[in-house]
């Protein structure tokens, strides 16, 4: 970059104040790094993400839990929550508490669509697909819940009344013992869902110098065309009337 | 300031989109060759801005920095901070790539009226002039950003005295802090490269927009 050649001299021109290669590699160049230097230091320190509002959500039993989280650790309080299904019907609405949580009974079994509105514009989704709601497919169910019907329920039932068995499976029912292991294997994955979608949020180091890459990428294809006006005497002969499109 | 994705309606998002493309346009009439160094630099340092965090009491804030660009590159600051803008929606995934026209007005909005606020200093004489008008150009571009935020978020039915009242009150501490690292930035370069500041009144100033004096 310091043996930046001035396009003006082969372009015969020399009438310019400030000579580009000069200006570019001298002071700006400078100035460029000293600053990156400082953010970038700054960054590598800190959490290097914005305000952006984050949620995840699982299934416990026959309840859905949410929760939100700000990127810099808050917790979004008293913040609307819209549960939808796919044809845009709302099935619940709520708000977090204080935690930035938030609850709800398995309202019906499909893909449901939660929306944690955070207010000044910062909105989160999350799917939870229909898969997730019953664990198993459908037809599992009703094998598991025949089983049930044979009459084993000393595990502590999980989310169902028991006075349901009889009627047509309930959204979200499993065998009492099923229900145990699935709260089980929820709540030991809960700190694993919770790292990969931080992984997912933090703007990684390559992505900031990546982002800075890209800037003078656009510089540089910029000079390019530049220069090439210049030599093939197409641009102007002045260094200062050619429109940047 | 971010809007995230699904919170505005098409036609608001498409208003934005629209908005930008002629304000981008209209900004990036007759660029010099030597302008686009300068402007790629406080592109990026634009960009990182919003990624640093200052903690204040229990919360953190980050600096946004648009009044900064507006008062270096004066009408272009408009096409960097789309450039920033753009590059955050797609990195770090602030905002969304449907609501880069919106976010573009809110933000590059706020920097070029930072910028018509910078060329005020102008009509007056007095000590630490620079430091004063960039506080103020600091402070500004953080306030139209959130009123034209309170204006995007008015249009979803979310009544617009609160929406604004609310963000310019989430904002003040931001806004604080960016006068003084917008103030301190304008004094010090008026002092040890006068010619990088928009629309400085220089015998050898080459790199005013198409507007070198208001």
């Amino acid at each position: 970059m310091s043996t930046f050649t001035d396009p003006m001299k082969g372009a015969g021109v020399d009438d310019a104040p400030r000579q580009l290669g000069a200006s570019f590699s001298s002071f700006d160049l400078r100035f460029l790094l000293v600053l990156s230097g400082i953010f970038i230091l700054s960054l590598a320190s800190s959490h290097a993400y914005a305000h952006k509002v984050n949620m995840f959500a699982y299934v416990e039993g026959n309840k859905v839990m949410m929760e939100g989280y700000f990127a810099d650790g808050n917790k979004p309080m008293n913040c609307d929550v819209i549960v939808t299904d796919p044809d845009k019907n709302v099935l619940v609405k709520g708000l977090t508490d204080h935690n930035g949580k938030f609850s709800f009974d398995i309202p019906k079994i499909t893909d449901l669509r939660i929306v944690l509105n955070a207010g000044m514009g910062h909105r989160a989704e999350f799917l939870i697909s229909r898969d997730e709601l019953s664990g198993v497919s459908p037809t599992v169910v009703s094998e598991a819940d025949s089983k049930t019907s044979e009459g084993h329920n000393e595990a502590p039932v999980i989310g169902e009344a028991a006075t349901e068995e009889a009627a047509p499976s309930p959204p979200g029912s499993v065998s009492a013992s099923e229900a145990v292991v699935r709260k089980a294997v929820a709540e030991a994955n809960l700190p694993l869902m919770r790292a990969i979608e931080e992984l997912k949020e933090r703007a990684g180091f390559a992505n900031i110098v990546g982002g800075i890459g890209f800037i003078f990428g656009i510089v540089g294809i910029l000079f390019y065309v530049k220069a090439r006006k210049m030599l093939d005497g197409t641009g102007s002969r002045s260094s200062s009337s050619t429109a940047a499109k | 300031m971010h809007i995230s994705e699904g919170v505005l309606s098409a036609p608001v998002l498409i208003t934005g989109f629209v908005g930008t493309a002629v304000l981008a346009a209209a900004t990036m009439r007759k660029m010099d060759l030597e302008e686009i160094p300068k402007i790629s630099v406080i592109t990026s340092v634009f960009f990182v801005s919003s990624l640093i965090h200052v903690p204040i009491g229990v919360t953190s804030v980050h600096l946004i920095l648009n009044g900064l660009v507006g008062v270096i590159l004066g009408w272009r600051a408009f096409p960097a901070v789309l450039v920033g803008l753009v590059l955050q929606a797609i990195l770090f995934g602030h905002g969304g790539v449907t609501v880069i026209g919106v976010n573009s007005l809110m933000m590059g909005g706020g920097a070029l009226v930072a910028y018509i606020v910078w060329q005020q200093r102008y009509r007056f004489s007095f000590k630490r002039r620079e430091f004063i008008f960039g506080a103020l150009a600091g402070a500004t571009a953080v306030g139209v950003s959130g009123i034209i935020l309170a204006l995007a978020l008015a249009t979803t039915g979310e009544a617009f005295h609160a929406v604004a009242g609310a963000v310019l009150l989430a904002h003040i501490p931001i806004m604080i802090i960016e006068a003084g690292v917008v103030g301190a930035c304008a004094e010090f370069l008026s002092r040890v490269k006068p010619d990088i500041l928009a629309g400085q009144r220089l015998a050898q100033s080459a790199s005013a927009g198409p507007d070198a004096a208001t």
